[in-house]
């Protein structure tokens, strides 16, 4: 319907939780003839456990999320999303669908090195995350979930903004290690037009984390944040600067919080974040 | 008789408003009501070449279109200064004037018909930098010129200097009232060839006087009620859509409903002045005042509004509410290709403040005094002489103020407590982005003072009328009609109080704010409790009067009774008693005989203007506040957090202890948002956060609870002594949490609001702790 | 669903239908402009500031991020729908006992999102219940009164509890 939709010239757009959508159609930046509703989609509320992946359909809401045991990173990340009345609404589609520089989502699952799930009249796919992200959803596919691997160690998730709840991310981090694979994952968010991978951060923390015992020395974490700071400076395209944040600051902060980030999964006296 | 004046008194509006019933303006329906929007130029200046309206006039469902051709009256209009158009004619000089309304029968047709209309414009480079309005290369952007007012008070003598100089530069950023109702009216067009207008606005009678003026009309045919009101703080003291309305209604000849989204709104008012200005004060090096100089330029932007009123409550109070013995104040307010700005709670105040105040604490550390010891030692008393030459009219406790609020309780240390602090504790808050091992404590405080009234010369005055009859169950009922705009501030409560207490009913009814009775005058400058307060309370001891007198005739008393019965005769609880007389009877049976009622006029104490040096009598009467602000701030990442305020407060007489508690929690929290997060930004002139997405408010989560202390002096010549309250603790928010970040941070701050990036070190590299002292949970 | 068709939504317990209405009205111009609901209100219409708050199938949400047409069938339940008794009433009255009511714009929505916090959260503390209404703006109180009256229903409630526990 959606594919056929788009060649008559009729706007026909997917609608989740609507938080996105909703306003937008009435500032008219969004523009649309016809709504596929998927909230009610029983089938994309889902979320599900496999041997080692976790499967979070596209219906699913960030309340939903927080209480998640099996996705301590994901609850923390959906907790830290506006407010009681945006998590209740909001949804994982929603957020792959708008893709907004800063969604607090979109950083975490990129640092999970996460796959969309779609569908459309040619059949399912499952793309990478970046990929999805850099070249949108195929026409006329839907979002059905997002799979990740199930945490192998700590994960965390930290966001600031400009008061004290209910804000937009200005910078945010995602750190996650997966002991298992001996990794460590961080990806920034805010800074460029997609959240950013840090490679070269992650590369030297895999080479400065002591795999045995799961910890790393603060000297590591200094290190791993100048890395994610020098990198910061380097996404492209970057996302053009507000006024009371300068690109310096978004830089600086991003290393401020990946070395937080590290610090609280690798440390030896620190606990990694437990969601609320 | 319970619920007089000095107790908690509900709200009359309160079940209402809980219930979801109370009708604001932008509820407000009739049946064939027309949608009305407005068009609005996108560029910061440009010439109109043509406006073009008859493909939207054509369209189906289209009742009207207007423009400034079909203004009828004169073309502008304005607060003080006539001179901003009803709509742009030839030039446009804000990103975001009215260019042509429109009416249609609903609101999507009246958005299709706007983007019909096809304005030509030729855009002109704008003038957006206040400190170049006055260059002379700079073009007159408007035939009045650039410069709304300027004001230079000179005070002892001018060039005399203390040992101990502190000399800087400050920038405050243009704050927005962001009442939470964006404006709205309903407008009806009537028989008699005039207009009705139920609007939410402050200020009834001006607006009235404006509209005649434009549309053409003898100001007894422009009728105006107040319809709900959700919150001003100044931003409805200007006309925004009355003008268009009516006009629309008039063209369409039927009821038009024209309101605007929170995107218009931020568009449609004028905000608070962004200023820059620069402070030199000197001192001896025990700390005493010897000088201060302040020269400020405050951005109006493309229209006056109340530039002129605002520009010189800056001035007149930019050395504070300290002894200065001598003083250069000089200030301008220009004109430039910016948003229009105007009234905003504290109106010129909270600028001046935040330099004063800083250089107060930059003052105390030059010359090793504790920074509550300086104010101390140099604050303001009653019968010293103001830069102005006024004399300082009592009470202004200043000095209690300061030592007041340092003396109240600190909150405990931030690693205090058996869980230590949660990310909701934390600056930033949930997400725990602070590392608490990188959180400084700060502590800071402001003193300030504020005009309270209209200044300046201004005959202000408020009127009432009050009725005491009888009600259906022949239980005896006061009436009170003003024009008083209940904005939210709770004068309606404060009215039945007054009644109460007057005339010892139990039942108070008010009715609708509106022009069929004389003007009260603007809610704003800390004045109706004073003005308004004053007009009921004189109409209602009128209303005794007469009633005794009455009474006193009837009961054949001697016509020296008769003549003076408040000497002898009282009510009280429902009763006549004149224990003299030996006179007893109900209030209900001395209603019998019919109803009594009587109007009052209020004005307050003559003033006069500042003459050429600035000097003069300009103020009727002023209030003072305390802030103390504790903070937390995260040094790496330049996060705040709000941890606690006190504030001692001069009120006058309390009339309503929950709404004096209201009033200062809330303007303590527009305080902190100046102080942290609230600015509307401009890039060449254009406003580039005009949503609640963008510029952030203060949540529940960002204000602390407020530790309060009311001094209570009585006001001497103002009605049972009271003083204007809101607006005092809206100034000294500000500085006392800018202060506190300074001690927290160790650094000096220009830029207010402060930005995290003002606070973090960026030429140095991130400092990690060594020792890591375990996560916050979450 | 495509343009200007009909459905119907459940409001306050009454079932109202729409008609004609466009595809992408949101939850709150429906109810405020096709159904009259005007206690629902309209502040900034983009999620940020709660005034428009609604229990949609038993969740807080802001009307004005939910399209009209997808609630279709969904149980809406605006400040006038909470009720007269219990939790809505007790919160209504310690709004007016304690001061939290200024303009009174937020109150409605207020009234909702504290209903619904004190459902799911009755004995939150102080920081809890700051964060928690964070999605609701208030211009005129400092929230300072609004939190004090949760807490006084708190109490009441606590109160409650014990007395039935004995
Ligand atoms: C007040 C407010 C606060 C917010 N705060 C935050 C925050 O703190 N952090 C944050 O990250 N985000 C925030 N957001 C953004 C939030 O709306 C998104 O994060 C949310 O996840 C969107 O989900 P939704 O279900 O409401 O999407 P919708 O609005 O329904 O859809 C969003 C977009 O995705 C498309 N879409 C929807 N479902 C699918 C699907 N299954 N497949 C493909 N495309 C789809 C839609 O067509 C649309 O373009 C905030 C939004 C608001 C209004
Ligand atoms: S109007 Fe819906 S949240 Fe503001
Ligand atoms: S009481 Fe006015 S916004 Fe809350």
């Amino acid at each position: 319907m959606l594919a056929g939709a788009r060649e008559s010239g009729t706007e026909v757009v997917l609608l989740s939780g609507g938080t996105d959508l909703v306003p937008a159609l009435r500032s008219g930046e969004r523009r649309a003839d016809a709504v596929v509703a998927l909230r009610r989609v029983q089938e994309l509320r889902v979320r599900g456990a496999g041997a080692d992946s976790l499967t979070v359909g596209a219906g699913v809401t960030y309340t939903d999320l927080v209480g998640w045991s099996l996705s301590p990173g994901l609850a923390r990340t959906a907790r830290v999303v506006g407010s009681v009345q945006i998590r209740n609404t909001g949804t994982v589609g929603g957020a792959l669908g708008s893709a907004r520089p800063a969604g607090d989502l979109l950083t975490f699952l990129t640092a999970a090195d996460a796959e969309v799930l779609t569908a459309s009249p040619s059949g399912p796919a499952r793309l990478p995350l970046a990929r999805f992200l850099a070249g949108g959803p195929a026409p006329g596919a839907v979002v059905t979930a997002v799979r990740l691997a199930r945490p192998g160690g700590p994960q965390t998730y930290l966001k600031i903004g400009g008061r004290q709840a209910a804000f937009p991310a200005v910078v945010s981090c995602a750190v996650l290690v997966d002991r298992l694979r001996r990794s460590l994952t961080c990806a920034i968010g805010g800074v460029g037009r997609l959240p950013a991978r840090m490679e070269e951060a992650e590369s030297a923390a895999a080479g400065d984390i002591d795999w045995a015992t799961g910890t790393a020395s603060p000297a590591a974490a200094r290190r791993f944040a100048d890395l994610v700071t020098a990198a910061a400076a380097r996404i492209a395209p970057a996302l053009p600067v507000g006024p009371r944040e300068s690109a310096e600051y978004r830089w600086h902060a991003a290393g401020v919080l990946a070395g937080r980030a590290f610090t609280r999964c690798l440390l030896p006296a620190a606990t990694p974040d437990e969601p609320t | 008789m319970s619920g007089g004046v000095g107790a908690s008194a509900r709200r009359p509006d309160g079940p209402a408003k809980v219930a979801g019933t109370f009708p604001y303006a932008g509820d407000l329906r009739v049946p064939g009501m027309l949608h009305g929007r407005t068009l609005r130029c996108p560029h910061p200046r440009a010439r109109i070449r043509r406006v073009d309206t008859a493909t939207a006039r054509q369209l189906p469902g289209v009742a009207a279109v207007v423009t400034a051709a079909d203004v009828p009256g004169v073309a502008t209009y304005g607060l003080i200064i006539a001179d901003q158009p009803v709509f742009a004619a030839t030039e446009a000089r804000y990103a975001g004037e009215p260019v042509a309304a429109v009416a249609a029968v609903d609101a999507r047709t009246a958005r299709r018909a706007l983007a019909a209309i096809e304005v030509d414009y030729e855009p002109l480079p704008p003038h957006t930098d206040p400190a170049l309005a006055l260059a002379p290369d700079t073009p007159r952007l408007h035939p009045a010129g650039n410069l709304y007012r300027e004001i230079d008070v000179r005070h002892g003598d001018p060039d005399r200097d203390g040992p101990v100089v502190i000399e800087d530069h400050y920038v405050v950023g243009m704050q927005d009232q962001a009442f939470l109702a964006p404006e709205a009216a309903l407008i009806t067009p009537a028989a008699d060839g005039g207009v009705d207008l139920r609007v939410a606005t402050q200020w009834l009678h001006s607006d009235r006087e404006q509209l005649a003026a434009c549309l053409a009309l003898p100001e007894d045919l422009v009728r105006l009620t107040l319809a709900g009101v959700g919150g001003a703080f100044g931003g409805r003291e200007d006309i925004t859509l009355q003008i268009h309305g009516a006009l629309l209604a008039r063209a369409a000849g039927a009821p038009v409903r024209i309101a605007y989204d929170r995107v218009e709104s931020f568009l449609g008012h004028p905000h608070r002045h962004p200023a820059r200005m620069w402070f030199r004060h000197t001192a001896t090096r025990a700390g005493d005042l010897v000088s201060v100089q302040a020269r400020l330029v405050l951005d109006g932007g493309a229209y006056a509004s109340s530039s002129p009123a605002v520009l010189a409550n800056a001035v007149t109070h930019a050395a504070g509410p300290y002894r200065v013995p001598h003083a250069r104040l000089h200030g301008v307010v220009v004109r430039t290709n910016n948003p229009p700005c105007g009234a905003m709670r504290g109106f010129g105040v909270p600028q001046v403040t935040i330099g004063h105040e800083a250089q107060l604490d930059r003052l105390a550390d030059a010359v090793g005094l504790d920074p509550v010891e300086l104010r101390v030692r140099n604050a303001i008393c009653p019968g010293d002489i103001l830069p102005t030459g006024q004399v300082m009219g009592g009470p202004l406790p200043a000095r209690e103020l300061i030592q007041l609020v340092a003396a109240r309780p600190l909150p405990p240390s931030p690693t205090a407590g058996p869980a230590g602090p949660t990310g909701l504790t934390l600056p930033g808050g949930l997400p725990a982005a602070a590392d608490p091992s990188r959180v400084r404590r700060g502590v800071g405080y402001a003193l300030a003072y504020k005009n309270l009234l209209f200044s300046e010369g201004m005959d202000d005055s408020s009127v009432a009328r009050v009725r005491l009859d009888l009600a259906a169950d022949g239980t005896p009922r006061a009436s009170i009609h003003s024009a008083c705009a209940e904005v939210g501030q709770g004068f309606v409560a404060i009215a039945e109080q007054i009644a109460r207490t007057e005339l010892g009913v139990d039942q108070v009814v008010l009715r609708p704010a509106d022009t069929a009775i004389g003007s009260a005058g603007s809610t704003s400058a800390s004045r109706q409790t004073w003005m308004s307060g004053g007009a009921v309370r004189g109409a209602c001891v009128a209303v005794a009067d007469r009633l005794l007198a009455r009474v006193a005739r009837t009961a054949g008393l001697p016509a020296r009774v008769v003549e003076a019965p408040g000497a002898s005769l009282r009510i009280t609880a429902g009763r006549i008693v004149g224990a003299e007389a030996g006179l007893r009877l109900t209030l209900a049976d001395a209603l019998a005989a019919g109803p009594v009622e009587a109007e009052f006029t209020f004005h307050h104490r003559r003033t006069t203007a500042l003459d050429a040096a600035g000097q003069g009598d300009p103020h009727v009467a002023f209030a003072a506040a305390a802030h103390r602000a504790v903070v937390d701030v995260d040094l790496d990442l330049g996060l705040v957090r709000v941890v606690s305020m006190a504030l001692a407060q001069d009120c006058g007489t309390v009339l309503n202890p929950l709404a004096l508690r209201g009033q200062v929690e809330g303007g303590t929290a527009q305080g902190l948002g100046l102080a942290v997060m609230e600015e509307l930004v401009t890039d060449g002139g254009r406003v580039t956060n005009p949503t609640f997405h963008d510029y952030l408010l203060p949540t529940a989560a960002d204000v602390p609870d407020l530790d309060f202390v009311a001094v209570t002096e009585p006001q001497p010549e103002a009605p049972y002594g009271v003083k204007g309250v809101g607006e005092a603790p809206t100034c000294t928010a500000t500085p006392a949490i800018v202060a506190a970040i300074r001690a927290a941070v160790g650094r000096d701050l220009r830029r207010v609001p402060v930005r995290p990036q003002d606070l973090v070190d960026l030429e140095n590299p991130v400092d990690l702790p060594g020792a890591p002292g375990g996560d916050p949970p979450a | 669903m495509s343009g200007g068709e009909t459905y119907r939504l459940h409001v306050d317990g009454f079932p109202r239908t729409v008609s004609g209405a466009w595809i992408g009205d949101s939850l709150l111009t429906v109810l405020r402009d096709a159904l009259g609901v005007t206690a629902v209100k309209d502040a900034c219409e983009q999620g940020r500031c709660g005034a428009c708050s609604v229990l949609l199938d038993g969740r807080l949400a802001a009307s004005c991020t939910v399209l009209a047409a997808d609630a279709d069938g969904a149980r809406v339940v605006t400040v006038a729908g909470l009720g007269t008794v219990g939790l809505a009433r007790a919160v209504r009255a310690t709004f007016l006992a304690e001061g939290a009511v200024q303009c009174g714009f937020c109150t409605p929505g207020f009234v909702v999102a504290v209903t619904d916090l004190l459902t799911r959260r009755p004995d939150a503390d102080a920081d809890e219940l700051r964060e928690a209404l964070a999605g609701n703006i208030c211009r005129c109180t400092g929230y300072g009164r609004i939190i004090a009256a949760v807490q006084a229903v708190q109490r009441d409630r606590a109160v409650q509890r014990d007395r039935d526990a004995r």
